[in-house]
């Protein structure tokens, strides 16, 4: 083993300390807390996809009444000139 | 599972240097960590749970750091919190070079430097390196 390779391995020895107790409750805790963070996205991602659909359901009505493909009529008539 | 949790919280309090006794903050530290495994366990596809919470404590802790400045009484108290997060992912999680680099976003240079600067401060051999200490402190003197 090199001389690091040796110093490295006091430090970990040095960190092989009996490990603390954990509290009964935490596993508990943090599955409340994932289960909250789960739900919360989830309402996001539905919010969403509802606003996603309703801008593209009103989307669809504005083209249906407004139908912008056609060229609206001229409403000023050319100047006559020189007949 | 409980095992693994015992280990967990012992890298958690090694992280936010507290006495194994009073370790309130490494308990909450974990508890954040297991609850975004928890969320993203449909995600994981295969993963470690338990690299993925390691990874979850290291990421959450880096963003923290600041305010794990203080010495709180624990065994890696002379370290920096940078210090401290490579030495416990290094040496007693066993996480290699590349993958520590990678997590925290540094060179493997740096991981390396880091590395060994902590060791050589553990064993007494570096002084401790200077931290941003309150200015009442500085300007104290005869």
């Amino acid at each position: 083993m090199s001389r690091q390779g040796q110093k490295e391995e006091q430090v970990r020895r040095m960190l092989d300390v009996p490990h603390p107790q954990v509290p009964a409750d935490l596993a508990e805790r943090a599955a409340e807390q994932g289960g909250r963070m789960l739900r919360r996205r989830r309402a996001l991602r539905a919010l969403v996809v509802f606003v996603l659909c309703v801008a593209v359901v009103a989307f669809t009505v504005w083209v249906m009444i407004a139908e912008p493909w056609h060229v609206p009529p001229a409403e000023t008539t050319p100047p006559l000139d020189g007949v | 599972m409980a095992g693994a949790a015992g280990r967990l919280l012992h890298t958690a309090t090694l992280l936010t240097a507290e006495p194994t006794g009073a370790n309130e903050r490494a308990q909450r530290l974990l508890t954040a960590a297991l609850a975004r495994t928890y969320a993203a366990w449909d995600g994981l596809h295969g993963e470690d749970p338990y690299d993925r919470t390691r990874q979850e404590l290291a990421i959450r802790f880096a963003h923290e750091a600041w305010r794990h400045h203080r010495p709180r009484g624990g065994l890696l108290d002379p370290l920096t919190p940078r210090e401290r997060l490579v030495l416990v992912l290094r040496l007693y999680e066993g996480v290699a070079e590349e993958q520590t680099a990678a997590l925290l976003g540094l060179p493997v240079d740096r991981v390396r430097a880091l590395c060994n600067r902590s060791v050589a401060t553990m064993r007494g051999t570096r002084r401790p390196t200077a931290r941003r200490l309150p200015v009442r402190l500085l300007g104290a003197g005869p």
